[in-house]
């Protein structure tokens, strides 16, 4: 049993030399390995110890078992992340004043507050004032726009009939002018139908030579009509110059 | 050999002091007697119970070997009289033996087996089957198709409702089967083992005994005196699971860690527990 | 437990039974059902996975391919109309009726100011600000039976929700948060552990100022004067005799209203909130106070 306890007690304080070199919290492992090498000697106590440790029935590990209990995981950092600010103040936010960390942590620092600022002068560069009087000159600018849209457009109604008027007698017109070509064409086709005294296939070379004389008669009919009319013109026109004429010694 | 000597030794030694308690005890117990009143805890819940009575237990004594009734205490009924689901524990139960369960069986298949890239023989012309390797699964040594392979978790969570129904089914179970006892504290006069299960076996509480205090850190006398009992086990109040509570025959509950259940459960029953119910995240705890 | 008595008779008829352990419980029959793969000759003969192809061997086509014809999503020509739409801000609806669930099964506090926060812990309602959600829009659904009297604040409200919660005699207002600030409010017992201190909300960005400043939609940032005045309007547009909240007991619950650059109600920016230690730590250097109250 000696044996075997001495054993252990030179293996933990290999452990605690080891220890002392990477860890600086040290001082308390080593009270308590030094009680234990006084304790090792009496049989009962060492039973106590035995008991001592094995009281805790959580079979959580170390830092679980403070997690589990509202304490920090740790006191020493294990990682480079445990380093941070973010970190410790998360660890203030957790764990409370308990956790030893300086709540001072959990506002920014002076350089971070003139970066914040900067980001706002950026990301937020006008106040509220501002912003709602530019929304204000933007909605006036759009209403301005839909009222000269509007008075475009009422402009535009006003005269919608005239232009409707105007559009239905182009057609009109148009219409009428077909419709009297249409007369024409068949008054023609009739007076060639009577001429030959039987109902001939409009296709027939006979009809179409005597329509197509027909056509021609019928123009030359019309460029006369045109050309007497053009002369009476003429004649009223130099009638009324001569009238014209014979008045104007008068005065 | 020593030692069982020196435990019989003390065995004798503490023995008439235990009988001088018993008599103690017995005159401690006769005055709440001849009153033929116990006063009951009246509690106040937060939610207190709508269609069932709170159930009364009594709260013993670990002071003594011969049982104590100290008072009575009420139990909520939602927790610990609710319907028994057999159904829901069995779920619980399987579940606790699963999510810890990786099976390592392994199997080689053809590709891993030691040779075999050879052609046994050739394709045409000896009158037998065609094989291209003596380790495909039909060959005897050869690999296995479709066979278990390492690392497979069995991992998965109960949904959040049925691990509280299965805690709730446990306890009511085990109240009504009368293998539920509430006890004041557990401070005994005694680290002897022997006292131990002396008490456990005079008060019929069967072999083994799970004992739930409410602080993970044990008295010095049950932990010394249930260290060499294997069937007595100690359990923080978080460390309450369905399987433990089957696996022992009786259950002991601290006072505080009967409220402590209690006033968890019923918190977790009455909350809204959106986040809990979604997919299992290993951020959850 | 009803007239049938379950639990009890179940708990009586445990006494007489042997003792509930490992080695005695067992599932509802019927209730598993275990997938077999079958072996054997024709047993395992496809797995029931069908002769060939896409089912057996899993190698299923991109998602919207058509083996060659021009795909239906390039097929249809672009809707110009939907352009940026998942730039805008969106506010998932949170309706009357649900609203009045909320309050008749007392899942939140009618005597103290109602705001998200306090909405999303009552688990009806749930919104993520990284998808461009910016709050709550109360909408009409259960308009007719709504009547609780409440300080709500919401991120968007229309006319006839405004009306219904003025006719019962109490307040609305509507709020902007910038998606930092509800981050917060979805989950304040989250940012408090992270021990920061307590941001300002931001200004509404300039689209969605002019909503936020209307008073005919009661906006955080309209006049007073006008809120009352438009309060009056639409009791009169809606038919409605507006109940005088000077008059009522809840007069200065009725009156809170969050400080535009404080996210939540009682807690000021720059505060620090500790809940473990149960305590609130307030900066005192100067030039922390002059940047929280920017």
């Amino acid at each position: 049993m000696n044996i075997y306890v001495r054993s252990r007690l030179f293996r933990s304080n290999l452990i605690n030399n080891l220890i002392c070199f990477y860890s600086t919290s040290t001082p308390e492992v080593i009270d308590q390995n030094d009680r234990v090498l006084i304790d090792d000697s009496d049989e009962t106590t060492a039973r106590e110890n035995e008991i001592e440790k094995k009281r805790n029935k959580s079979g959580l590990s170390a830092a679980h078992l403070n997690i589990m209990n509202g304490r920090r995981p740790y006191e020493t950092p294990k990682h480079l992340s445990h380093l941070t600010v973010k970190h410790n103040r998360k660890l203030y936010g957790k764990y409370g004043s308990e956790s030893g960390v300086n709540p001072s942590l959990c506002w920014p620092t002076k350089l971070d507050i003139q970066e914040a600022l900067e980001y706002e002068s950026v990301a937020f560069p006008y106040t509220i004032r501002e912003v709602m009087e530019s929304a204000a000159l933007r909605k006036q600018e759009e209403k301005l726009k839909i009222q000269k849209r509007e008075t475009d457009i009422a402009a535009k109604y006003a005269k919608l009939e005239q232009w409707k008027k105007e559009l239905r007698d182009k057609l009109a017109k148009k219409a009428a002018e077909a419709e009297s070509a249409k007369i024409k064409k068949e008054r023609l086709v009739e007076e060639v139908r009577r001429h030959f005294g039987f109902t001939l296939d409009p296709r027939d070379e006979r009809f179409q030579e005597m329509l197509a004389k027909r056509e021609k008669e019928q123009r030359k009919l019309e460029k006369q009509a045109k050309r007497d009319a053009k002369e009476k013109m003429m004649f009223a026109k130099l009638q009324q110059k001569n009238v014209e004429i014979k008045d104007t010694p008068k005065r | 050999m020593a030692s069982a000597l020196i435990n019989a030794l003390k065995k004798i030694y503490i023995s008439p002091i235990v009988t001088i308690r018993a008599y103690s005890t017995a005159t401690n117990t006769l005055p709440a007697a001849s009153n033929n009143f116990v006063e009951v805890n009246k509690k106040e819940w937060k939610f207190p119970p709508t269609y069932t009575k709170p159930r009364e237990v009594w709260i013993e004594n670990l002071d003594s070997i011969e049982e104590k009734k100290l008072g009575l205490c009420e139990l909520h009924p939602l927790v610990y009289a609710t319907v028994p689901r057999i159904d829901i524990i069995h779920r619980n139960v399987i579940w606790q033996r699963k999510y810890r369960w990786v099976s390592w069986a392994h199997t080689k298949t053809r590709a891993e087996v030691r040779g075999g890239g050879k052609k046994p023989w050739p394709q045409k012309g000896l009158g037998r089957a065609r094989h291209g390797s003596i380790r495909s699964p039909l060959f005897r040594g050869g690999g296995v198709a479709h066979g278990p392979r390492s690392g497979k978790t069995h991992f998965f969570m109960l949904p959040f409702h049925l691990r509280i129904y299965g805690l709730t089914s446990t306890l009511s179970a085990k109240l009504a089967q009368d293998d539920l006892h509430i006890v004041k504290d557990l401070d005994l006069p005694s680290d002897e083992p022997d006292y131990l299960s002396d008490l456990i076996e005079s008060r019929n509480w069967g072999p083994s005994v799970l004992i739930v205090d409410d602080s993970d850190l044990a008295p010095r006398n049950i932990t010394a005196a249930s260290d060499a009992l294997p069937h007595v086990n100690i359990m923080p109040v978080y460390g309450l699971n369905v399987y433990s509570m089957l696996k022992h025959d009786t259950l002991v509950l601290t006072l505080s860690a009967a409220e402590k259940i209690e006033e968890r459960i019923l918190h977790h029953l009455h909350s809204i527990t959106n986040d809990k119910q979604g997919e299992f995240k290993l951020s959850q705890v | 437990m009803g007239s049938r008595q379950i639990v009890e008779k179940s708990l009586t008829l445990l006494r007489s039974l042997p003792r509930i352990s490992l080695n005695n419980i067992r599932d509802n029959p019927g209730s598993k059902k275990t997938q077999k793969r079958g072996r054997g000759q024709h047993g395992g003969d496809k797995h029931g996975s069908g002769n060939k192809g896409s089912g057996q061997r899993q190698n299923f086509m991109r998602l919207g391919y058509e083996t060659g014809n021009n795909p239906f999503y390039l097929r249809v020509p672009q809707e110009h109309y939907y352009r940026g739409h998942h730039h805008r801000r969106q506010y998932p609806p949170l309706s009357l009726l649900t609203l009045q669930r909320i309050i008749d099964t007392n899942r939140v506090d009618v005597t103290v100011p109602i705001d998200i926060a306090s909405i999303v812990k009552t688990g009806f309602y749930s919104f993520f600000p990284d998808q461009k959600h910016f709050g709550i829009n109360l909408i009409d659904e259960g308009v007719d039976i709504f009547e609780a009297k409440i300080n709500i604040e919401v991120q968007w409200a229309s006319e006839q929700v405004i009306a219904a919660i003025e006719r019962n005699g109490g307040v609305i207002t509507t709020a902007y948060y910038d998606p930092h600030s509800l981050f917060l409010l979805r989950n304040p017992k989250k940012f408090f552990e992270t021990g920061q201190a307590i941001p300002r909300r931001m200004i509404p960005p300039p689209d969605a100022i002019e909503y936020y400043t209307s008073a005919e939609n009661r906006g955080y940032l309209a006049d007073p004067d006008q809120i009352s005045e438009a309060r009056l309007k639409l009791a009169q547009k809606y038919g409605y005799k507006l109940p005088v909240i000077e008059n009522d007991p809840k007069y200065n619950m009725l009156c809170e209203r969050k400080d535009p650059r404080q996210i939540f109600y009682g807690l000021e920016p720059g505060w620090v909130v500790n809940l473990k230690d149960e305590c609130i730590l307030k900066p005192k250097d100067e030039e922390l106070k002059r940047f929280y109250s920017l």
